[in-house]
């Protein structure tokens, strides 16, 4: 895609705006409307651009797609699962699901995101995911976050790194276009220009004494000056990275809507991405990994491993919905994955082992969201994917291409999903 | 850029850490003598030889080289230099390992005698095995095996914090991986599937014929042999399962010597016939069924290139030609997997001439520094905490692929590296001692850097690095601060992030 095709005729009139509130003084900054916990940082709220700022999350270890949104009609459910299974909508039992659309419901863990789902900001796409039969999450990750089952050697990168080759800045000359918060650059986002890993975006600074900083500096961008590529680039990425989050104030950041992230890991990543996105800074994309979805034994859905993992995630978006989503709203997509789903069956362990189809989740202001949307293949026996998994009915990359193209404002949905084979079916997950 | 697949830390949920234990001890151990002042000179006397394939020997045999790695080879020559390497029983270790055991006691013990020895403390096993994995990298003359415990210690990864590993994996780490850190990869093989810290982490202790859980099934064919998708069907990750059943270990109540020793349950046990990779296992087997599975695997030529590429991937670079791969494969099959004969083949002097560049992995950058310094280290809890900040805390990640070697994974964000070796020069910061009081004297930057280069690099410092630490050295007067500085900045340098 050229750089032709997006936000038209506005990109002069930002460049101007940035120098100019630039040169403010905090109070300056403050008098214009400015929130306290941006101090020094000095983009106009008018920078949004039309596109969506992505927010990726990654479930890894195959979460179990028949917990986090529960077929409670389908009595093959709680017939292959007499331990593990959710118990109906109008069962006596405390613990329930909640129902959605008088098939699906939200176990209790995940009951925390029915606001999100009544509000119709929140979608879940079941019976969905990767259409390659692997189970080994490596591989299945792998594929997922590349975009394509088996790629060839050649295509490693992955399919936000393309999306954000293909486009031009959202922000003209933005530093930083896609961060990951965690210590390394996940697949997703492999190839992107302007992707930087950081663990605890509140918490960079340069070690050492103050007095030599600028010169330290100025002798780590010599050093890395002559250095190959993919070194040069990281030093400079990591020297201008810092520089610009130092400019937020991330521990006074206030959420919007009275929004309270809950302090664990996930919250924290969430809230920190909240303040980064609303910082203006022209990131477009940031990738959030959320582990220990791979409940091979004593998963306890219900007060067990799984619904303490299914709180956390539920009450970090939830959280996540409130300070983006109310009033008129941020221009962000949330897209939730997992490499696969889990055996229908539970194992003599109390667990389920590595199976095929799972669930997705998007939130956003322009998400179809309120619903659950599905081509439900059944979880009969003659139903069931080699005998033993919910079937994929949906491919991942559908609902990814309709996010690419609708809300992240690239028409070129080849250049993210190269595989020729494919041919995207639009299944009316955005608005 | 490499295909290979990065994964962040955390698969398998968040972790909280419990309190550091209060009873473990700051271990001393001496400072190298400052000898380093007098190696200086005598290396810059004898001048800059071109010693491209001894250098690399030394950045790859070593888990950080130094002025005294360089002498050694200097007295030794290529073969003899890695023929000491390649037999570690004869390099003496013997004080450091008193030193350590003293510091340490759960490094001698049982998992009985840690769990019941230190009720409720899920910290001690953990941090002692942490500070002894680091101590043993930084002064271990046994530099190679020390290599190879790392290397090991992720193909047959266990995240110690996960369920039961406070008291497990310490014993896994002396008894499966140093064991056969550099013997037949067979029998380190299967040492690591009757490992109980192993049949605990991938879940193998709950495979019941009555249901079988396939997770250690799976990866010991994925990620420990055959490699991904690579010779073997979802049949047979269920066959293989259901050769495993009964793998177990014992759990008591009370203290008892049987406590954490492997254990097969025959009534667990599915003693039906199987078929895996296409060879038929006869009903009755018991646990010769699983032994029979390592045996196959074992032999497996996909398991020869896997691990073969593996190591190559370690020790030459990311990218190694399919002919090496071929040649050490070979080599794998012809002494029934000896790991040693490997990297004999591996490092010989003509592929190294020809190595590509790696990026040090953080620890190995770490360790790498305190080395080239002569450095003590007097305060192991700040290095494990830099460790944490950089992403690679010893034996902390989740996913059972172990961390990754790639350099697209860790060059991401270089500021966690240059923090790190910027504290390693504020001893009252990091307890790192460096004595470079003998740079002091020197009055002129040109003298300094190349005092510096010959230090940190062994004289190999590209001219692009030294004009940058000159004019750093030449934008303010000369003080042991900015010394210190300029040595910060040479550790940080392009040069030393690669090997």
């Amino acid at each position: 895609m050229s750089s032709s095709n997006h936000k038209p005729g506005c990109s002069e009139y930002h460049q101007i705006s940035r120098r100019r509130f630039l040169g403010l003084s905090a109070a300056a900054l403050a008098a214009a409307g400015m929130p306290g916990w941006l101090p020094r940082v000095a983009f106009a709220a008018s920078e949004n651009s039309g596109r969506d700022v992505l927010v990726s999350i990654f479930l890894r270890g195959g979460a179990d797609g028949l917990t986090l949104c529960v077929p409670h009609a389908e009595d093959a459910y709680y017939a292959l699962r007499p331990n593990l299974a959710v118990p109906r909508p109008d069962s006596s039992r405390p613990r329930r699901a909640v129902d959605l659309d008088g098939f699906f419901g939200l176990p209790p863990g995940m009951a925390p995101l029915r606001e999100a789902f009544q509000d119709d900001k929140l979608l879940l796409v079941h019976a969905c995911g990767l259409t390659d039969p692997t189970r080994s999450h490596f591989s299945a990750m792998y594929f997922m976050e590349v975009g394509q089952p088996s790629p060839p050697a050649s295509l490693f990168t992955g399919w936000v790194g393309r999306h954000l080759q293909s486009t031009a800045p959202a922000t003209p000359d933005a530093v930083l276009r896609a961060v990951s918060v965690g210590y390394g650059v996940p697949r997703t986002l492999v190839g992107g220009p302007g992707t930087v890993p950081v663990r605890d975006l509140a918490g960079v600074g340069f070690q050492g004494r103050d007095e030599t900083l600028a010169d330290r500096q100025r002798a780590l961008r010599d050093l890395y000056a002559g250095a190959s590529d993919p070194m040069r680039i990281a030093a400079d990425n990591t020297v201008r990275t810092v520089q610009l989050l130092q400019r937020i104030d991330f521990d006074s950041y206030q959420p919007a809507g009275g929004a309270a992230y809950p302090d664990d890991e996930f919250g924290y990543a969430l809230r920190s991405t909240a303040a980064l996105i609303k910082a203006d800074l022209g990131v477009e994309a940031a990738a959030v990994d959320f582990g220990g979805w791979d409940t091979h034994d004593e998963q306890g859905p219900l007060d067990g491993t799984l619904n303490e993992l299914m709180l956390s995630l539920s009450r970090g978006l939830a959280a996540f919905h409130k300070d983006m989503f109310t009033g008129s709203g941020r221009n962000v997509t949330v897209v939730v994955q997992t490499e696969f789903g889990r055996n229908v069956a539970e194992n003599a362990s109390g667990g389920t082992d590595h199976g095929h189809g799972s669930l997705m989740l998007l939130m956003g202001n322009h998400i179809a969201g309120g619903r659950v949307l599905r081509n439900w293949p059944g979880l009969g026996a003659s139903q069931l994917y080699e005998e033993q998994d919910l079937a994929i009915t949906i491919d991942y990359r559908d609902i990814l291409t309709e996010v690419v193209t609708k809300r992240l404002g690239n028409p070129n949905f080849r250049a993210v999903f190269p595989d020729p084979s494919y041919t995207p079916v639009d299944r009316g997950a955005t608005v | 850029m490499d295909p290979t697949v990065p994964l962040s830390p955390g698969f398998f949920g968040l972790k909280t850490r419990p309190p550091r234990p209060h009873s473990v001890p700051a271990l001393r151990l001496p400072v190298r003598p400052a000898k380093a002042a007098l190696l200086v000179a005598t290396a810059e006397a004898r001048g800059a030889k071109a010693l491209s394939a001894e250098q690399r020997l030394l950045q790859r045999a070593t888990l950080g080289s130094s002025l005294y790695e360089l002498e050694r080879i200097e007295q030794l020559g290529y073969q003899g230099y890695l023929q000491e390497q390649l037999n570690p029983e004869r390099l003496d270790n013997s004080e450091l390992e008193t030193a350590l055991h003293e510091g340490f006691p759960t490094l001698s013990m049982s998992a009985s005698e840690i769990y019941f020895g230190y009720p409720d403390d899920f910290g001690t096993g953990p941090y002692e095995l942490m500070f002894a994995t680091l101590y043993r990298a930084l002064y271990s003359p046994r530099q190679l095996f020390e290599s190879m415990v790392v290397f090991w210690s992720d193909h047959f990864n266990i995240d110690v914090w996960s369920d039961e590993q406070h008291y497990l994996k310490p014993v896994d780490d002396r008894d499966v991986i140093r064991r056969h850190a550099m013997g037949k990869f067979p029998d380190l093989l299967k040492a690591s599937a009757y490992s109980p810290a192993m049949l605990t982490y991938l879940t193998n202790d709950t495979n019941h014929k009555d249901d079988p859980n396939q997770n250690y099934a799976r990866e010991l064919m994925e990620l420990h042999t055959l490699g991904a998708d690579n010779g073997y069907t979802q049949k047979d990750v269920e066959e293989v399962a259901r050769c495993f059943t009964g793998w177990s270990w014992i759990w008591t109540e009370e203290e008892s010597p049987e406590f954490g020793r492997f254990y097969f349950d025959p009534d667990a046990h599915d003693n039906g016939p199987k078929r895996v990779l296409g060879e038929r296992i006869p009903g009755g087997g018991g646990v010769r069924d699983g032994e029979r599975i390592l045996e196959i695997l074992a032999a497996h030529s996909n398991t020869a290139r896997f691990v073969a590429r593996k190591l190559l991937v370690y020790f030459w670079g990311y990218d190694p030609p399919a002919a090496f791969v071929d040649q050490v494969a070979g080599v794998y099959q012809r002494t029934g997997g000896s790991i040693r004969a490997m990297l004999r083949s591996i490092l010989k002097r003509g592929w190294m001439a020809r190595a590509t560049p790696k990026l040090k992995r953080p620890f190995h950058l770490m360790v790498s520094g305190v080395r080239a310094l002569f450095a003590g280290a007097d305060d192991p809890w700040y290095l494990i905490d830099q460790l944490d900040q950089a992403g690679h805390s010893l034996f902390s990640w989740s996913p059972p692929n172990g961390y990754p070697d790639a350099r697209g994974y860790w060059s991401g964000f270089l500021l966690p590296r240059w923090n790190l070796l910027t504290t390693m020069l504020e001893p009252e910061t990091s307890g790192v001692q460096t004595d470079l009081s003998y740079l002091d004297a020197i009055r002129t930057p040109q003298v300094l850097v190349q005092q510096i280069n010959w230090l940190v690099a062994n004289g190999t410092l590209s001219e692009s690095t030294l004009a940058a630490l000159r004019s750093y050295l030449r934008a303010a007067p000369l003080s042991p601060e900015r010394t210190r500085e300029a040595v910060a900045l040479a550790l940080s340098s392009p040069d030393f992030q690669d090997y």
